[in-house]
């Protein structure tokens, strides 16, 4: 997996931890997100910053700024790994 | 028929007290069904709707073993087997606001020293008012450990739950949106309206003015409505957010 899709697994993990099957069926309606269901390997398809961008938002929308804060710490360390210019606006 | 609605035996106030308590196991039973949706013990949610759910169910089973006191053996029920009841739901209580607290923000917003300071000074006020109210002239009575016990824990135990959710209000204006906003409050304001009537049950008890059937069991009857909705509420928005598109 590439760096974009272990932050993207991350982030589904740290949600699925606080909400429950909802978060891995709220991440499969991002445009973009490949997800394996046994492995929740993730796979993205297309723009990897606007996919993870939509990802915290889908999130946003049911937490507001709270869920922000959780992805944020969730991709820290893969965030890091990667130009500031590709890090999704909400995870800067 | 004469009768004297201030007093436990009266049939009126019998047969309310008997009943109302059902909303409770009726609020429990759906708590825990919508608990399961959210995903039960393994998710954050799902492990405090399950904990208020068994809050509720608890507090049923208090009201049984109390009424049985009352109305079969003609018995003080305190303190009895009924506390076992009560007493875990609040500490039910404390565990799913806590995890409730967590969801809408608290971690992120421990990182501030100010909300560092209102989870310290929050409990120490509700405290100083339930020893200030309760405890000021207590006279302890070593022959009945239990009761000093229950005494104590019951005042000190409920400033704790009531003392996050009340930090819950205060974290989830800066943190905490979207659709789970709404659900979130409303279940920590049904924690607060819990906390009105204990205070309310155990200010009566100390001043001899609690019966059974009294304005304290409808304000119970109140709170258990009300968390009863608001575990429902959580299936609602779990339909709603399934609903939601990108």
């Amino acid at each position: 997996m590439d760096i974009f899709a272990q932050a993207a697994k991350s982030i589904i993990s740290q949600q699925e931890a606080i909400m429950g099957p909802l978060a891995l069926e709220q991440a499969k309606k991002v445009q973009g997100l490949v997800i394996d269901k046994a492995s929740h390997d993730v796979m993205i398809e297309g723009d990897k910053t606007t996919a993870l961008q939509h990802l915290v938002e889908q999130y946003k929308q049911l937490f507001g700024q709270t869920a922000v804060e959780v992805c944020r710490q969730a991709a820290k360390d893969f965030m890091k790994q990667v130009p500031p210019s590709q890090v999704p606006e909400l995870l800067r | 028929m004469n009768v004297d609605s201030h007093d436990s035996s009266n049939p009126y106030n019998a047969a309310y007290t008997l009943t109302y308590g059902l909303l409770a196991l009726f609020g429990g039973v759906g708590g825990l069904i919508v608990a399961h949706r959210w995903g039960g013990f393994k998710s954050l949610i799902g492990r405090a709707l399950s904990a208020f759910a068994l809050g509720l169910l608890a507090q049923e089973f208090g009201q049984l073993v109390y009424n049985y006191h009352i109305y079969v053996l003609d018995t003080e029920p305190y303190p009895s087997l009924g506390d076992v009841g009560f007493f875990g739901s609040v500490l039910f209580y404390i565990y799913g606001i806590w995890l409730l607290a967590q969801a809408a923000g608290l971690r992120v917003a421990l990182k501030s020293h100010r909300n560092k300071l209102l989870l310290i000074v929050i409990p120490l006020i509700f405290l100083s008012i339930s020893f200030s109210v309760f405890l000021r002239e207590y006279e302890f009575d070593w022959s009945n450990p239990l009761t000093i016990f229950l005494d104590f824990g019951y005042p000190v135990f409920q400033t704790l739950y009531v003392s996050i959710a009340a930090l819950t209000f205060i974290v989830s204006r800066k943190y905490l949106g979207g659709v789970m906003r709404p659900a979130i409050l409303m279940l920590a304001g049904a924690l607060t309206l819990q906390y009105i009537c204990d205070f309310t049950f155990l200010y009566q008890v100390s001043h001899e003015a609690w019966y059974a059937g009294g304005w304290n069991d409808y304000l119970y009857t109140l709170s258990y409505a009300v968390m009863g909705l608001s575990l429902l509420r959580f299936g609602t928005v779990f339909s709603e957010i399934r609903k939601i598109d990108r």
